[in-house]
């Protein structure tokens, strides 16, 4: 399975990407991973986030999961992102840079 | 509402029954860069020659200004301390001396340079005009490469330190962040597509002025650059956006090129980023770059005031590209002339950007 963050958006609105491939992972970094995806509740977020009027120059962030079953994608604004949800982007951008 | 409906004054050269009273763009002039007896003249100039022809949505700004004596600039910055959690701990009030944090020192001053740019030129007594608080937060969680408003307050982050340093260290940042504040109590812009890129680009407008306002830069001379030096020395890049050349202001390997399109014809359709709106923001910024080229002088003079009332009194949610272009066209013919340059200008920049 491999999980895919997109950023886009903010004042800057410099596109970064990360993406992170479970099976390259440790074993316990992999649990870690499937532990986050399952606490964020992507299956409630929609493809698009609807337009949020009075937060402007906020992040929006796509995720996109891919495996046997196919490839999913999500968005949501940043300002909008549950707590386990920041959790799992956090997660993915520094196992990236890590 | 449409702006023709609102609007029932005849438009063009007003008809003065006051002989020898001077034009309002100059007496607007005088309110800018004159003394405090000079400015007060102005004001009450203004005061009697609005009055007289009933221009309802002028008289705002000059009960605003008369009553500058005693002005709401009341700052306050925070320290988040890298952490999430808004406002954060209080670091400077208003009037409290410089401290030794730099970026709490930068969201300060930009803040108060972002005011007197809206309160001396503009008679707009803050935020919401009036005398609304300046609430700033710097060090917003770690390593945030962002800064934003988030419907009360202005936001900053440090930057990763490898593609950005601290937001505040560009004072046209600060600008745009609390004139996201003055939409919101304005027009009132959508977030998305042609009325989201117009939010943006009013933003970038506003506070692309605040610097060459602060030295003393003409429309010619300024960089009319978004952030510049946010950038670390490693990215290719002199800022984040360009208002004169929309597409040129970085060109990276490991962040890509500038996205920005200069024109309609290279409007981008996309879904991410609330449907460009920070790309085809781009097209607007150009627009008010070149009307503020031809007009010549100091950009806030005129194509500044053209915009800020067009911000203040005519945009509406949805308003597309098309309909600033006419509003702004409208507009100023009636502050500066149905003949004037000003008028013509602003028709010719949208023209050239594609918008008309
Ligand atoms: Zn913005």
């Amino acid at each position: 399975m491999r999980v895919k963050l997109e950023r886009s958006g903010g004042f800057a609105n410099v596109r970064r990407s990360v993406t992170v491939d479970a099976a390259a992972l440790a074993p316990d970094r992999a649990v870690e991973l499937r532990d986050l995806l399952a606490a964020a509740g992507l299956d409630t977020l929609p493809e698009d986030p609807p337009p949020r009027p009075g937060h402007p120059d906020r992040f929006v962030y796509r995720l996109t999961l891919e495996d046997e079953a196919g490839a999913r994608s999500v968005s949501v604004s940043e300002d909008t992102a549950s707590e386990p949800l920041r959790h799992l982007i956090d997660w993915l951008q520094g196992t990236a840079e890590s | 509402m449409t702006a023709s409906s609102r609007v029932r004054y005849p438009v063009g050269v007003p008809h003065l029954p006051t002989a020898g009273i001077l034009p309002p763009h100059i007496l607007w002039a005088i309110v800018a860069n004159g003394d405090a007896e000079q400015r007060a003249w102005a004001l009450q100039a203004l005061a009697v020659s609005e009055r007289i022809r009933g221009r309802r949505e002028l008289l705002g700004d000059i009960a605003t200004a008369a009553a500058a004596a005693a002005p709401g600039k009341q700052r306050t910055v925070y320290d988040a301390k890298h952490g999430s959690q808004l406002p954060g701990a209080k670091a400077r009030g208003e009037g409290d001396p410089p401290g030794k944090d730099v970026a709490v020192n930068e969201a300060y001053d930009g803040a108060g340079a972002t005011y007197d740019l809206y309160h001396e030129v503009f008679g707009r007594d803050s935020i919401d005009d009036r005398g609304m608080p300046l609430l700033s937060t710097v060090h917003y969680r770690r390593g945030y490469d962002n800064a934003f408003w988030d419907g009360s307050q202005m936001v900053y982050g440090d930057g990763d330190g490898k593609i950005f340093g601290r937001f505040t260290k560009a004072v046209d940042v600060i600008g745009h962040e609390l004139t996201h504040g003055v939409t919101q109590y304005e027009a009132n812009l959508d977030y998305a597509d042609q009325p989201g890129a117009l939010n943006e680009s009013v933003s970038d407008v506003f506070g692309s002025l605040v610097k060459p306002r602060t030295l003393g830069q003409t429309a010619g001379r300024a960089d009319w650059l978004i952030g510049a030096g946010l950038f670390t020395p490693a990215i290719r890049g002199v800022a984040l956006r360009s208002m004169a050349a929309p597409g040129t202001a970085y060109d990276d390997p490991l962040i890509g090129s500038d996205p920005q399109p200069a024109d309609m014809a290279h409007y981008v359709e996309t879904a991410d980023d609330n449907g460009g709106v920070h790309i085809n923001s781009g097209i607007p910024n150009r627009a008010f770059y070149l009307a503020a080229v031809a007009i010549g002088g100091f950009a806030w003079e005129k194509a500044g005031r053209v915009w800020y009332v067009t911000l203040r009194d005519r945009l509406r949610p949805t308003s597309d590209f098309k309909a600033a272009a006419n509003l702004t066209i409208a507009v100023a013919r009636e502050l500066f002339g149905a003949r004037g340059a000003a008028a013509k200008a602003v028709a010719a920049a949208w023209a050239e950007v594609g918008v008309l």
